[in-house]
């Protein structure tokens, strides 16, 4: 069993990326490895604004994140800095995802043995 | 946290100014310097550009982050390569960076990368 950090570089619907890393998530533990966070760095943040409302006959990807939240017990973070940047803060944050800062991320990353990038 | 050290490599592939990514992938370096873990800075492609001497951020009206690379040293971040080929292509000599950083071939970065625990690159 090895245990992985994901961290996602990309904007949600600017991108197919954020997709492929939901499928290497759920894959992550679906085959029994250990999940131990999803961080959103760059323009990723955009995954936690709530106010992204995705129509009902398209996929939405930040359910499929929340679900592994739910089911598995997964970390959504999101980070702070980029997030202010880029006009996502506090108020806007889904309640399923957590404002967490680099030093989150790099504590993670200092016990996984893989960290995987989607850009 | 695990008590091993970590070998982190940050892979700088944009120019200075046109993307966030330098300073992001900046920030990324340090903090992982912050947690003692073994950064390396590594510098390809249009990467190269942020070590280019004489950049003038004020003049496009942005943050000039590439000053703080100075710090480097304070943060034991002493393994810096920047890729001679991508140097060569972009007519930029070695001596015209402003840090003391390993020009390495293509070889020697793979070797590099392959050391490492984890890569980020941005």
């Amino acid at each position: 069993m090895a245990s992985f950090l994901i961290v996602i570089h990309s904007d949600n619907y600017a991108s197919q990326s954020t997709r492929s890393a939901l499928q290497f998530a759920q894959a992550v533990v679906q085959t029994g490895h250990q999940l131990k966070g999803i961080f959103l760095y760059q323009q990723a943040v955009n995954l936690a604004n709530q106010h992204i409302d995705i129509p009902s006959d398209e996929l939405d990807n930040r359910q499929g994140f929340i679900a592994l939240k739910q089911q598995h017990a997964i970390p959504l973070l999101m980070c702070v800095t980029a997030g202010e940047k880029r006009g996502v803060t506090q108020s806007q944050v889904e309640s399923h995802f957590t404002i967490a800062g680099l030093a989150e991320m790099a504590e993670i990353a200092c016990d996984v043995d893989r960290l995987i990038q989607f850009k | 946290m695990s008590n091993s050290v970590k070998q982190i490599a940050i892979v700088n592939q944009q120019s200075s100014f046109n993307t966030p990514n330098g300073r992001e992938a900046l920030d990324l370096a340090l903090i992982f310097a912050a947690f003692d873990q073994s950064v390396c800075a590594i510098f390809i492609d249009d990467g190269v550009y942020q070590l280019y001497q004489g950049q003038q951020a004020e003049l496009i009206k942005t943050k000039d982050y590439l000053a703080t690379m100075k710090a480097f040293d304070l943060y034991d971040i002493d393994k810096i390569l920047v890729c001679e080929q991508s140097l060569q292509r972009r007519g930029i000599n070695a001596c015209e960076l402003t840090i003391n950083a390993n020009v390495a071939t293509s070889a020697q970065i793979r070797a590099q990368l392959e050391r490492c625990d984890h890569v980020l690159s941005l």
